[in-house]
């Protein structure tokens, strides 16, 4: 908590909003295990998640959720990845200008998330500090 | 008037015989061509021609071969041969002619000024001889008929006619009594030796170079005494200057119609210039052929190849005189003569001085193949090009090995990179779980007041963190495996084991990923298959092929199942998913290799690697049947003795290798 003192704003905006205008998420990743922790931290944090384990699986759920305020996408995913799921996300107009934050393991994680315009980023191995801080960046922007 | 003075033509390119007529053309000439050396002789035993003018290289007959043939009838002995040739430049050709009786050669391209001269001389000459025949026929008349006046006036007019014309020509000419002693020289001579009529002394002897004269006199004696004509080369000496020159030295016996020999007519041809040109031009030609391009100079109009040197030949496999007979566009693979003849615009009006061309020319040996070269194209005249050309074969065949090697490098260094991408997301990831869930127990996530987990909603967040930790290690073990068979490390440890309770061991274990993966698998073993293996090596085979089949299966069934072949056990893993395409087969088994992208199917790529690697190490062979569509099945063969291992049971990878 003590580091968190730091940014009262960023953690108010959050706190203080009703549950019902709670920013909305979809976490796309193929590890069910990494998905679902992934959605626990971020709902701990005062916001909506949905899980998708693959691009496919997150164009599907696109259709029947909430439109969501911002796509967590693992970049290295079975069936479709990350790079096709962003090119379908831009062939449909409504989901088009979603904001989407890469998750990726290597080096070259700034790189992969400027190929697709990506709002920001997350490296992995995650953490709580550094995947709260750079959803709470993307919604401040 | 007299009547046109007839020539004979025998060439068998029309173009060099219309060339001919076309320099020649007067109302003084009577043109008669042939195109072949039969021909020739046809013609030749129909009538008189004051010249033979006669090409060197024709296909039926060579030009000397038909000098012969004429010089040997009777009737055709005496008419003056001269040699049109492109090859005029070889000395040993030009004594070839002089040999076979040639009086003389034009080398071509003709120039049209001294065809015009030489032939002029010998028309000349020939209506001399008819008007001495006619003459001699008058005489035997006038004999006779005893009527001496008209008859002695004749042969003075003849006389007379004949030193005239002595005198017009631009060569030495004299006249010898029967014995040989020299009784006329021309102004020419005078001209040439400064010498005086006493000096001359009855011979042409004295002005011949000493190295030359023993033959010369020998050889003139022989003439002389035979009644045969007599013909050398020998230096003579210039009077104004001192300087020998190259002289082709003639004399023929002129008879009386009885047949007895009244005097001799000799002529000297300055030959020094030619001669020289000669040497030069062997010069020129001992270079270009020594040179191992090749270099061939041809004619862009008539396509006519003038010339080719040696490694010319070497390079298109055929004999000089067979390219002679070719044009360029013969041997091109890419051009014909109208696409090499809009090559070459560029040359011929003179906006270019030079063409480089990389192309293929086609060899005399068609299962030779084309030869890949480099051609250069330069002008040098109106009508001639040269052209030189390189065989690149060698150094295009190195280009492509290099280009392989990079291509090969380049994908080794991506399918690296690949896997290093790949490897790194397969270990981050259950680390990220991991780091994730340790986390969230230590601290508790931001907003949330943390109530004390009981014991029942810690279990499942402890099971996660040790099915995570389990993936990292079998990961971990993956990796480690590579480098010990990397390193020809790997090391197996050998029991008797029942490969059908392996498999139903492992499939047990696996229930769980099967699930995860919506298929269903079915066993079928039935008896015993007994071998000497390594026990755990064998397990991650059998895991290796089902988690291969779980992830390409498409959540059809999978089918296992174990057989005994006798000295050999058999497994055989079969799925019902995207298969492979014919292509990726081999591909599959290599390190870091995926049929398709890593990315769209996840894991290190390293399972059936390791799989084929730990068969061979077994002795065994793994195969895989696929179609894409409709799956694949995997089929290993075991040895069931494990013979193949050396001692200590230590695989290396040498041994690996011989495959």
């Amino acid at each position: 908590m003590e580091g968190r003192g730091l940014e009262p704003a960023l953690r108010s905006s959050a706190q203080e909003s009703p549950r019902s205008i709670a920013k909305f998420i979809l976490v796309v990743e193929d590890d069910p295990d990494l998905g679902q922790l992934v959605a626990e931290v971020l709902e701990s944090a005062g916001y909506r998640t949905a899980v998708a384990g693959n691009g496919a699986e997150a164009l599907d759920r696109l259709q029947t959720i909430d439109h969501p305020d911002l796509i967590l996408l693992d970049m290295m995913m079975p069936v479709m990845d990350g790079w096709k799921f962003h090119e379908e996300q831009q062939k449909v107009p409504a989901f088009a200008s979603i904001p989407v934050i890469t998750v990726t393991a290597d080096g070259n994680a700034r790189g992969k998330a400027a190929s697709i315009q990506a709002a920001g980023y997350v490296t992995k191995p995650v953490t709580i500090d550094s995947l709260l801080d750079e959803v709470e960046r993307v919604f401040g922007q | 008037m007299a009547s046109p003075v007839p020539l004979l033509v025998v060439d068998d390119h029309p173009g060099n015989r219309s060339a001919l007529r076309a320099i020649l053309s007067s109302p003084d000439y009577r043109i008669v061509e042939a195109a072949s050396g039969a021909e020739a002789l046809l013609r030749l035993l129909q009538e008189d021609f004051a010249v033979l003018l006669l090409d060197v290289v024709m296909p039926d007959m060579s030009g000397f071969d038909l000098a012969a043939a004429v010089k040997e009838r009777e009737r055709t002995a005496t008419v003056p041969i001269v040699f049109l040739t492109a090859e005029a430049t070889d000395a040993d050709l030009a004594h070839r002619g002089y040999e076979v009786g040639a009086a003389d050669y034009l080398i071509t391209p003709l120039a049209p000024d001294m065809v015009r001269a030489k032939v002029a001389v010998f028309a000349q000459l020939f209506q001399e001889k008819q008007r001495n025949e006619e003459q001699a026929a008058l005489l035997l008349e006038a004999q006779r008929n005893e009527s001496d006046f008209r008859l002695i006036d004749l042969r003075l007019a003849n006389e007379r006619r004949y030193r005239s014309l002595a005198e017009a020509i631009p060569h030495i000419v004299w006249t010898a009594r029967p014995d040989g002693t020299v009784d006329y020289f021309n102004q020419r001579w005078f001209e040439y030796t400064r010498l005086s009529v006493e000096h001359a002394a009855g011979s042409w002897l004295g002005i011949v170079h000493a190295d030359d004269s023993a033959k010369c006199l020998t050889e003139w004696e022989n003439a002389v005494r035979s009644g045969e004509m007599f013909q050398t080369e020998c230096r003579l000496r210039r009077g104004c200057d001192g300087v020998f020159r190259w002289h082709l030295c003639r004399a023929v016996p002129e008879r009386s119609p009885t047949g007895q020999i009244v005097s001799w007519v000799g002529t000297f041809t300055d030959i020094e210039d030619q001669k020289r040109v000669q040497a030069i031009q062997a010069e020129f030609k001992r270079t270009l052929d020594a040179e191992p391009d090749s270099v061939i100079f041809f004619d862009p109009t008539s396509w006519h190849i003038l010339y080719v040197n040696h490694g010319a030949s070497v390079l298109l496999g055929y004999a000089r005189d067979e390219l002679l007979r070719m044009a360029p566009a013969d041997f091109m693979v890419d051009h014909d003569a109208a696409g090499l003849l809009q090559l070459l615009a560029p040359l011929l009006d003179g906006s270019q001085p030079h063409i480089l061309l990389e192309t293929q020319f086609r060899r005399k040996d068609p299962s030779a193949g084309p030869i890949d070269v480099s051609v250069q194209f330069i002008c040098i005249g109106p009508d001639r090009i040269v052209s030189i050309a390189r065989d690149i074969t060698e150094r295009k065949h190195t280009q492509l090995e290099r280009e392989l090697l990079y291509r090969q490098a380049v994908d080794a260094v991506h399918a690296r990179d690949e896997f290093l991408s790949v490897a790194s997301h397969e270990l981050r990831t259950p680390l990220s779980a991991l780091q994730l869930q340790i986390q969230t127990l230590l601290q508790p996530p931001r907003r949330l007041p943390q109530a004390p987990l009981s014991p029942e909603q810690l279990k499942p967040k402890l099971e996660m963190a040790n099915r995570q930790v389990e993936r990292l290690t079998r990961l971990i073990g993956e990796l480690m495996d590579v480098s010990r068979i990397t390193a020809g490390r790997l090391r197996l440890e050998f029991e008797e084991i029942d490969l059908c309770a392996v498999v139903r061991d492992v499939v047990g274990r696996l229930g769980e990923e099967a699930a995860r993966a919506n298929s269903s698998i079915e066993v079928r073993t039935t008896m015993p298959v007994v071998g000497m293996w390594d026990r755990s090596r064998i397990e991650q085979v059998v895991t290796n092929l089902l988690s291969n089949a779980f992830k390409f299966g498409g959540g059809k069934p999978i089918e296992i199942s174990v057989e005994n072949g006798g000295f050999t056990g058999r497994l055989v893993v079969a799925d019902h998913g995207i298969g492979i395409a014919p292509e990726d087969v081999e591909r599959i088994f290599h390190r870091y290799e995926q049929a398709i992208s890593s990315r769209a199917f996840g894991g290190l790529g390293l399972g059936l690697y390791i799989a084929r690697q730990l068969i061979e190490a077994h002795g065994g062979t793994i195969r895989v049947e696929s179609q894409p569509g409709a799956g694949s099945t995997f089929t290993i063969d075991l040895p069931k003795g494990a013979t193949t291992l050396n001692e200590g049971g230590t695989w290396r990878e040498e041994a690996l290798s011989r495959h």
